[in-house]
């Protein structure tokens, strides 16, 4: 089982490895957006280190948990060049939740 | 018809006898009188002539001996005279008129009785003529005198004879008369019987009239088509009686276009009729069902009105106890304008309870948010510190959750208080409207009780028009059912009508 954070970002179920992860804060922290979108109702900030930095993303919730690795796979390059978001490296789908899998060591900024 | 004129009734066959008889009696009569007077007139005539003729001839044999003034000579030639039976006497006169000779018996003496004799109508008859010379001269007169006294017995005679064959003739005549008559008036009779019988209008039975070969004869044939036609024309009438209209009538005349006529007016008179009576048929069956609909209107607005009157004196009565709980409500309107200002400040404190509530809430969320995340980095700092920290995340996993149940238990309390609040809101408003309504109530109590006074006088007075019109609603149901009594005759009528024309049959359809 792999472990990781599931957060609501703007009402988009995503995933991060818990592993980059530091912790939770409060909304009053800046942040980073993942889909170009304007904060809806940020609750709370999740402080994540990647190799290329530190980053802060903004969440309506998160909780740690696990995904069965089976379940996960990465997204079609068909997709992927569609999306034109190189941080959603996969999609995990367990028990019928659909949700990305966000890798911020890739995000760059907008 | 009339009886005829009054007096003695004689029969045409003794008519006709009687004036055969005057006739026969005149004419015999007649005959009697003048036939053997004529013969005897004519009869005297030729004695008158041969008297005459034998005096010319006796005075061509006395001419000489009275030349000679021969008396016994003359005498001698007028002897030859006596050899005529008829001839009573002759004698000779001279030119003075008196007798010289004479033979025979009964000779006049003198020439002016012989004149005499040749005019009378006596038992003979004299003839005379005078002598003259070969020159004409007169010598004197011969005169003849003749028997007549035949004539008349021969006249009484004849007029005896004519006058048995009159009666014998008479007697033969009117006995055929009298039976040529009785044919004729037993004829007569047949037809003036059959005529009754028409006139009666016993036209069914053939007529027993004897077709003779004479006028009488042509009259009982005109009879006998003048019954058939009329009974044609009973025949046809007894279908018109029956009410069979669909017959024709042929013939000629006027009596037959009449019958025509009247039939094709029954016709038409029984189509309008029968028409008029559907109508009337219709518009008494709908004036009887709209009489009765009235009528039970009339009765429903009876007891309507009854009802209304019953309850016109129910609401005074009401009015009376309306007044007196609108005075009630007055005072209660007092106390609950009290109790409703209490409640107002009740009301408010309970928001004012609620708005701290929603703080009280906010601060629970606030600390609920907090251990959630408190326990996401007890969870990665538990992932962090690998086995060791296993336990450690479990505890935050489960505080995790009961920080989620205290936040799902705080939005439902905030939805609870917020629906307290709204109601608090509305409660003061309520609150509020209970104060302006019960204001009012007092207010309109005052009000209630002078309208339910007026309400007591309208009631008072509509109860007596109420009265009113209850007697004109029976005065008129009273007129109701007279007119239903007459629209009920009047459908009868049409029916009975109908009934009736239904009898007639005028070849068209209904």
């Amino acid at each position: 089982m792999t472990q990781v954070v599931l957060l609501s970002h703007g009402g988009v179920a995503c995933a991060l490895p818990a592993a980059q992860v530091v912790g939770g804060l409060g909304a009053d922290v800046p942040s980073i957006e993942l889909f170009g979108r304007e904060e809806t109702q940020p609750r709370r900030t999740l402080v994540v280190e990647t190799p290329v930095g530190r980053r802060v993303v903004w969440c309506e919730e998160a909780r740690f948990d696990e995904l069965d690795p089976d379940a996960m796979q990465p997204v079609p390059p068909l997709i992927a060049s569609r999306l034109n978001l190189p941080h959603v490296v996969g999609l995990s789908g367990e028990a019928g939740d659909l949700r990305w899998l966000v890798d911020l060591a890739r995000w760059e900024e907008p | 018809m009339s009886e005829g004129p009054k007096g003695l009734r004689i029969s045409i066959r003794w008519k006709i006898v009687i004036l055969l008889g005057l006739v026969v009696g005149a004419i015999t009569g007649l005959d009697a009188l003048l036939v053997p007077t004529r013969a005897a007139e004519a009869e005297r005539h030729s004695l008158r002539q041969r008297s005459q003729a034998a005096a010319a001839m006796l005075a061509d044999s006395v001419r000489p001996a009275l030349e000679f003034e021969q008396s016994d000579a003359a005498q001698q030639g007028l002897r030859a005279a006596l050899a005529d039976p008829l001839v009573l006497w002759a004698s000779v006169y001279d030119q003075q008129g008196q007798r010289i000779t004479a033979v025979g018996d009964g000779s006049p003496s003198g020439r002016s009785r012989v004149l005499a004799l040749t005019q009378a109508e006596s038992g003979l008859v004299a003839g005379l003529a005078e002598v003259t010379t070969e020159d004409g001269n007169p010598l004197g007169w011969v005169g003849v005198g003749l028997r007549a006294d035949g004539v008349s017995e021969r006249r009484a005679s004849t007029q005896q004879t004519i006058a048995i064959q009159g009666v014998l003739v008479a007697i033969v005549g009117l006995m055929i008369a009298f039976w040529i008559a009785t044919q004729i008036t037993k004829s007569v009779s047949e037809i003036r019987l059959a005529a009754e019988r028409i006139a009666r209008g016993d036209v069914d039975r053939e007529l027993q009239l004897r077709p003779s070969n004479d006028e009488l004869g042509d009259m009982a044939r005109s009879f006998h088509r003048m019954n058939e036609r009329l009974r044609e024309l009973s025949r046809a009438a007894a279908r018109v009686a029956d009410g069979d209209l669909t017959g024709e009538i042929g013939g000629d005349g006027e009596l037959y276009a009449s019958f025509r006529q009247m039939l094709q007016s029954l016709r038409e008179l029984t189509t309008r009729i029968a028409s008029s009576s559907e109508s009337v048929s219709s518009a008494a069956a709908g004036m009887f069902s709209a009489v009765r609909e009235q009528q039970t209107l009339a009765t429903q607005q009876t007891s309507a009105l009854e009802e209304i009157r019953k309850t016109l004196e129910s609401l005074s009565d009401a009015a009376r106890g309306v007044a007196e709980d609108a005075s009630s409500v007055r005072d209660m309107s007092g106390r609950t304008l009290e109790s409703s200002q209490r409640m107002a400040e009740h009301t408010r404190l309970v928001s004012a309870h609620s708005e701290r509530i929603g703080e009280i809430l906010q601060l629970i969320q606030d600390i609920a948010d907090r251990s959630d995340l408190l326990a996401l980095n007890a969870a990665l700092e538990g992932t962090k510190a690998g086995e060791v920290g296993r336990g450690f995340s479990l505890v935050a996993a489960e505080m995790r959750r009961l920080s989620e149940h205290v936040m799902d238990s705080v939005r439902d309390i905030r939805k609870l208080v917020a629906d307290m609040r709204a109601a608090s809101h509305s409660s003061v408003l309520a609150t509020e409207e209970s104060t302006k309504l019960a204001k009012d109530a007092a207010s309109a109590a005052v009000k209630i009780s002078d309208a339910v006074r007026r309400q007591q006088e309208g009631t008072n007075q509509a109860k007596v028009a109420a009265d009113e019109v209850v007697r004109a609603v029976n005065e008129s149901l009273s007129g109701a059912e007279d007119t239903t009594a007459s629209a009920e005759s009047l459908l009868e009528l049409s029916h009975d009508l109908k009934n009736t024309l239904r009898a007639f049959r005028t070849g068209e359809t209904a």
